[in-house]
Formats: C-alpha cells, structure tokens, sequence
C-alpha cells in the first residue's frame, strides 16, 4: 500500500514538474503588409494599425510590425520599399508612416509595450537593378530609420513603445550574397534589433547542414536570421519548417559563437499549422529556447 | 635568473595578462535579463534598445496628431509582374495577383499554385480592415489543376482565372470560394 501510494505520488510530482516547465505558445499579434499609394495614404493606413495593435494588445512585450514591401533603391543614393501596392517609398516616407502607427498606438494605447519594426524583404533585389552595396545601405539605413524613430517616441513621451527592423528574407526570392548584406548593413549600423521573419526554405529537415532554395546554404540562412544584429521568427507553417529551422540552430551551435535562440515565430492562416501549433512545434524541437513572441499574417 | 631573462618573463606575463583582460571585456555572451538568456555579445545593444527601458515613466496624457488623409483607394487591377507578392514561396508560387480597395475594404488576391509541390492551385486573399487597422488571409485550394492565373474581375464580385491546361473557373470573393466551369 505504502509503495503504492508513493507511486501514485511520483507521479504526481512529475506531472507538475513538467507543466510548471512546459510553455504554452503567446497570444498571436498580427502582422500586416503595406498597400498604400502615397504618403498620405500611407499615414492613414500605418496609423490605423497602430491604434488597431494598441487595442488588441494581449500584453507583455510584443511586435508591430509593419512589412513595407520589397527593399528598393529610392534614388542615386537612397533607398526605401516598394510597397504591395506598386508604390515605391523612399526611408524618409516610410519613417513618416512608422512615426504614424507611432502615433496610433499610442492614442489607443490599453496595456503592454510594442516594438514598432520597419518591415521589409529581399523580393527580387538584384533583378530590380539593386547591386550588394545597395542591400547592404538597405540595412543600414532600416536601422538608422528605427533610431530616428525611437528618438520620436522619447521626444513624444511614448514610454511603452520601442523601434526594431525586420526583413522577410526568403532564399527563394533573391541570392544569398545580396541577402546577407541587408543584415550586414543593419548590424554594422548596430542600432536596431533585426527580425528576420523569412522562410528557410528548401532547407534539409535533418542534421546540421546542408543546400537550401535557389543555392543558398543553411549557413546563409543561419548568417541571415542570427549574426550581427539579426535575430530570427521564422515562419513555421508546416512540420517541415520546425524541422529546418532546428537544423539552422544546430549549424550555429556547431559552427558559430553563443548559443542560437529564437525570438519568436511567425504564422499565417489557412496553412498546416494554426499560429499556436507552429510555435509549439519549433518549441517541442528546440526546448528553452524560443522567446514567447509570436506575429501571424493572418 | 638573469637579468633579461627576468625582462623578458614579465614581458610574457604582460602580454598575457593583457590578452586575458581583452577577452575578459569581450565576453562572447551576455545575460539580458529582460529575456531571461544569454545572447551573443554583438547583440546586446540593439536587444536593450528594442527592450526599452523598463523603469520608464507611463504613456503621456497628451494626444498624438492623427493624420488628415485616408487610406488610399485602389480601383481593381491585376498586378503587374513588379509588384512585390507578400505570400512566403512556403505557401505560395505566384502566377499574378489582383487588388481593390475602397474606403474601409481592401482585399488582395494571389494566384498561382501551393508551395508544398502538390499540384494544387492556390488562391492567397487578403482582406483589410484599413480603419480597424486589422488584417486577415484565406487560403482556396483547386485540386491537382496546376498554376492558376487571374484574369480579370467580373462585376467586382468574383475573379476570372485559368487553370495551367486553359480551364476556366470563378473565385466568389466574398465566399471565397473556387469553382471551374464544367
């Protein structure tokens, strides 16, 4: 009787230990692309979702963020995004739109703190005339951005809000060269955290190594999403992505220095994974070690 | 011991003294106790500027300005092939995409054919709330038809398209729902 009931309560212990242990996956915040056709536009549209983030705040920390579109050239020697409705913007036009979902925000601010990210990608780079030095100031100048825009919301007394980049680089949609220096530039800038919040795909789902899309290699993806200032919330839409992205981890842990960790993941809807689902499974695969931040396009 | 071998013993001791001092200033890792784990030294700066710092005073009482303009409007148009698409390659292979928007509403729609290599067409859509500041996606399969291409809107309704073999079919925006023409 005595070693059953001491069974009875090893178990329970255990039980308890490991949900004491276990983490659920965060609220969803959502994520949204730019469409807007002039700047006008482009303040009304970024200062809604800012107020529309405010007042869906679950709490805690979280990310705005905001995907301007393809990182462009803006001139000879400036840059910005063309956006998902075929404007190109230039950084002082976007940082106008940031400062409004700034403002936003803060009108409709209920609970928590918000990192307001200048969201862009690595779509069709090259093809679009854009040379490596031109990523590279891509980068660099994203940063630049979320510091001028950190400095409007402490001049504003915006206590609660923050500035961060982040790029949805995709190794199917540009070179791993040219995509590497957009984080190269924003790390070298060194001011803003850079969400990397693309796509490993083509990537093995096994080892620690490896080719991905388009010649990339899990080292570009690795250099992408964690050197520098560059930190990752990969989408995680299916199984496989969980498993590729554990394959990133590991090349790091082998091959870099300090430990890779996640800060997050990134969902849509109408895929394998529901938000949550994505989160836990790069969580089961990889314990301890994603942040509890998580953004869907959905 | 003689004289300059003893010079050149604290000489060592300096040299490594000093390269112990340089690694000891440059730890490989920090502890970001706002994140409760250790992350690469390089890191440190921009993670405390994202973090903020937590002992700042609340929100000012004072209002921000709120912009005069509206969301732009979009009259329906197909994408031009420069246009960037916003769906991951994950989910979507784009053939072309489709956009309107009108004061409250804009909705935006990628053709082509999923991600996952299965040979199904795949719509991507894109509803807005641009004054709720929200934002929501479907995704509508059509079974082993291949690549889907857009091909006009048709009384603002529902979308033309083509299935890869000239099959032509009807995307219900509202329902979102995918039919092919028998």
């Amino acid at each position: 009787m005595l070693r059953f009931v001491m069974t009875l309560w090893s178990v329970a212990l255990t039980a308890s230990i490991l949900c004491t242990v276990a983490r659920a996956a965060p609220a969803r915040v959502v994520a949204s692309y730019v469409y807007a056709t002039t700047v006008d536009g482009l303040r009304s549209e970024a200062y809604n979702r800012g107020c529309g983030f405010a007042r869906n705040h679950p709490g805690g920390q979280r990310v705005l963020l905001l995907d301007f579109g393809a990182a462009r050239n803006a001139g000879s020697s400036s840059w910005g995004a063309l956006s998902f409705g075929g404007h190109l913007f230039s950084n002082g036009e976007i940082l106008a739109g940031l400062k409004a979902a700034a403002d936003g925000h803060h009108n409709c601010y209920v609970r928590g703190s918000t990192m307001v990210a200048y969201g862009n990608s690595n779509y069709r780079m090259a093809s679009s005339g854009m040379t490596q030095t031109d990523a590279y100031n891509v980068g660099y100048y994203q940063s630049y951005r979320a510091q001028q825009l950190a400095s409007y919301q402490q001049a504003a007394g915006y206590n609660r809000q923050t500035a961060a980049v982040a790029s949805d680089i995709e190794p199917s949609w540009d070179g791993a060269p040219i995509s590497r220096k957009i984080v190269d530039g924003a790390s070298a800038h060194g001011y803003a955290l850079l969400y990397d919040y693309g796509s490993a795909d083509g990537c093995p789902a096994s080892g620690s190594g490896g080719t991905c899309n388009n010649g990339w290699q899990v080292a570009d993806v690795a250099h992408v999403s964690y050197a520098g200032s560059a930190v990752p919330l990969p989408e995680i839409y299916y199984t496989v992505n969980a498993d590729q992205w554990t394959v990133v981890r590991r090349w790091w842990n082998a091959n870099a220095a300090g430990g890779f960790l996640f800060f997050g993941t990134t969902a849509t809807a109408g895929v394998g994974f529901s938000p949550a689902q994505g989160w836990d499974a790069l969580a089961a695969r990889n314990p301890g070690i994603v942040l509890g931040e998580l953004v869907c396009f959905c | 011991v003689t004289k300059s071998t003893l010079v050149r013993l604290i000489a060592a001791a300096a040299v490594l003294a000093g390269t112990a001092a340089a690694f000891a200033a440059t730890p490989v890792e920090v502890y970001v106790p706002g994140l409760g784990h250790f992350i690469p030294a390089e890191k440190a700066a921009p993670v405390r500027h994202a973090l903020g710092d937590p002992d700042a005073p609340g929100e000012t009482k004072a209002a921000a300005p709120v912009p005069d303009g509206a969301p732009d409007a979009l009259p329906g148009h197909l994408v031009g092939p420069d246009v960037p698409v916003p769906v991951s390659p994950v989910v979507l292979v784009p053939s072309n995409g489709w956009i309107a928007a009108h004061g409250r509403t804009l909705v935006a729609v990628y053709a082509g054919e999923a991600g996952d290599g299965s040979g199904a067409g795949r719509f991507v859509i894109v509803r807005q709330d641009r004054l709720g500041g929200t934002q929501g996606q479907q995704i509508v399969d059509v079974a082993r038809s291949g690549p889907l291409s857009i091909v006009g809107a048709e009384a603002g309704r529902a979308l033309g398209f083509r299935t890869r073999s000239g099959r032509a079919g009807e995307l219900d925006l509202e329902h979102g729902i995918a039919t092919l023409a028998p």
